[in-house]
């Protein structure tokens, strides 16, 4: 391989290497594992010039990549002490109990992989893997995206495991309509 | 993270072939919060003036509960880039119903239904260095920002979908080749060749930035 930086000469095989190399450092980097960039260098001689370019980009996007999932959990979502989490019910933290009716229960809970509060309404029939049975609870309430008073949100959710819709909302003292 | 290749996935996916419930819900639920940053990245902003990823993601795994046990027959993907493909179909149609359709009530010129990273990832750079610490760090990022957005903007699209795969979105190689249907050696080295068109439009500019 010719190492000139302007115009190098590559074979399919060498790029093939190489490009085996740069995914080795991506993943590392996605990690968040500690390089050695001078010793993984000093390890692949016949790719060091190139490697020695391409590592600033590789940089650059492994901090985008960070950035981007940092993004995803960043701050602004609702959190929870510990001390009020009254357990979890699938990817759900319950907070605390808003409102019982005759067919089940309304919960203020955190949803936690998106890491927003929700209104969680569980119903008593739990273990029922019927999409069809679960409908009505998919569809009631649905009136619009998002919410300001949870009479009015939509149904984001629901869990196999149990009969349950989630709301997102954003007052937790507003009372949502009799489940 | 986990992937498509993880062997937890593999059990999962076996158990939920037997008709494992909870295996089902794991299976969608671990890979949610990946879903929603898709989508967030991949979200055309007039669009995500009228919903939350989050809601994408909840129509997505409604509709994945749908068609799981025609996934678990026939496996034709990895079960990430099928989830991920859903997603994508889910964006595409609201983009279609939302934005395309404004854009006809309006009598505006009709487009063809934009690849959403061609037209979001435009945006990315500015979206993914909003964060910073301290101010000269922010400015820092601020100056990066101007640079990476032009780079990604000139880049051709291969090039740019590629390292938005790769880096943005953080596939594995194995699923960035289910994604777009190519072996995971043409992953390695198209993945080199766009480092080597965004090192040909940034290399100086990043000198400093070399560890």
């Amino acid at each position: 391989m010719n190492p000139s930086l302007g115009a190098p000469e590559r074979t399919g095989s060498e790029d093939q290497a190489l490009g085996v190399l740069v995914e080795e450092l991506t993943a590392r980097l996605q990690a968040g594992e500690p390089v050695d960039v001078q010793a993984f260098i000093r390890g692949h001689p016949e790719h060091a010039a190139e490697l020695r370019q391409l590592l600033p980009a590789l940089h650059v996007l492994a901090d985008l990549g960070h950035s981007a999932d940092g993004d995803a959990t960043a701050a602004g979502r609702p959190t929870v002490a510990a001390a009020d989490v009254m357990g979890t019910l699938g990817d759900f933290r319950i907070v605390r109990e808003i409102g019982r009716g005759g067919m089940g229960v309304v919960y203020e809970a955190v949803q936690i992989s998106l890491g927003r509060r929700v209104a969680l309404k569980v119903l008593p029939f739990a273990g029922r893997w019927i999409p069809s049975s679960c409908s009505a609870s998919k569809t009631s309430p649905r009136r619009r995206p998002g919410c300001t008073t949870p009479t009015s949100c939509r149904s984001t959710s629901w869990a196999a495991s149990a009969e349950c819709t989630s709301m997102p909302c954003s007052s937790s003292r507003a009372r949502p309509s009799p489940p | 993270m986990m992937t498509a290749g993880d062997p937890d996935t593999d059990q999962l996916l076996d158990r939920a072939g037997q008709g494992d419930l909870l295996a089902c819900q794991q299976l969608l639920l671990r890979h949610r919060r990946r879903l929603r940053q898709m989508i967030a990245l991949r979200m055309d902003r007039r669009l995500a003036a009228r919903m939350d990823a989050s809601d994408v993601v909840q129509e997505t795994l409604a509709e994945a509960i749908r068609r799981l046990p025609a996934y678990l027959r026939d496996r034709p993907l990895p079960f990430y880039p099928w989830l991920r493909q859903l997603a994508i179909d889910r964006l595409t149609d609201l983009h279609r119903r939302h934005v395309q359709a404004q854009k006809r009530s309006v009598r505006r010129e009709e487009r063809r239904v934009p690849t959403l990273s061609g037209e979001s990832a435009l945006e990315l750079a500015g979206r993914l260095f909003a964060r910073g610490s301290s101010p000269s760090a922010r400015l820092r990022r601020e100056e990066l920002r101007g640079r990476v957005q032009t780079a990604l903007a000139r880049l051709a699209e291969p090039d740019r979908e590629l390292l938005v795969l790769r880096h943005l979105e953080q596939l594995p190689a194995r699923d960035i080749a289910a994604v777009l249907g190519i072996t995971e050696g043409a992953v390695y080295t198209r993945h080199l060749r766009a480092l080597r068109r965004l090192h040909d439009l940034l290399g100086d500019e990043l000198g400093g930035e070399e560890p």
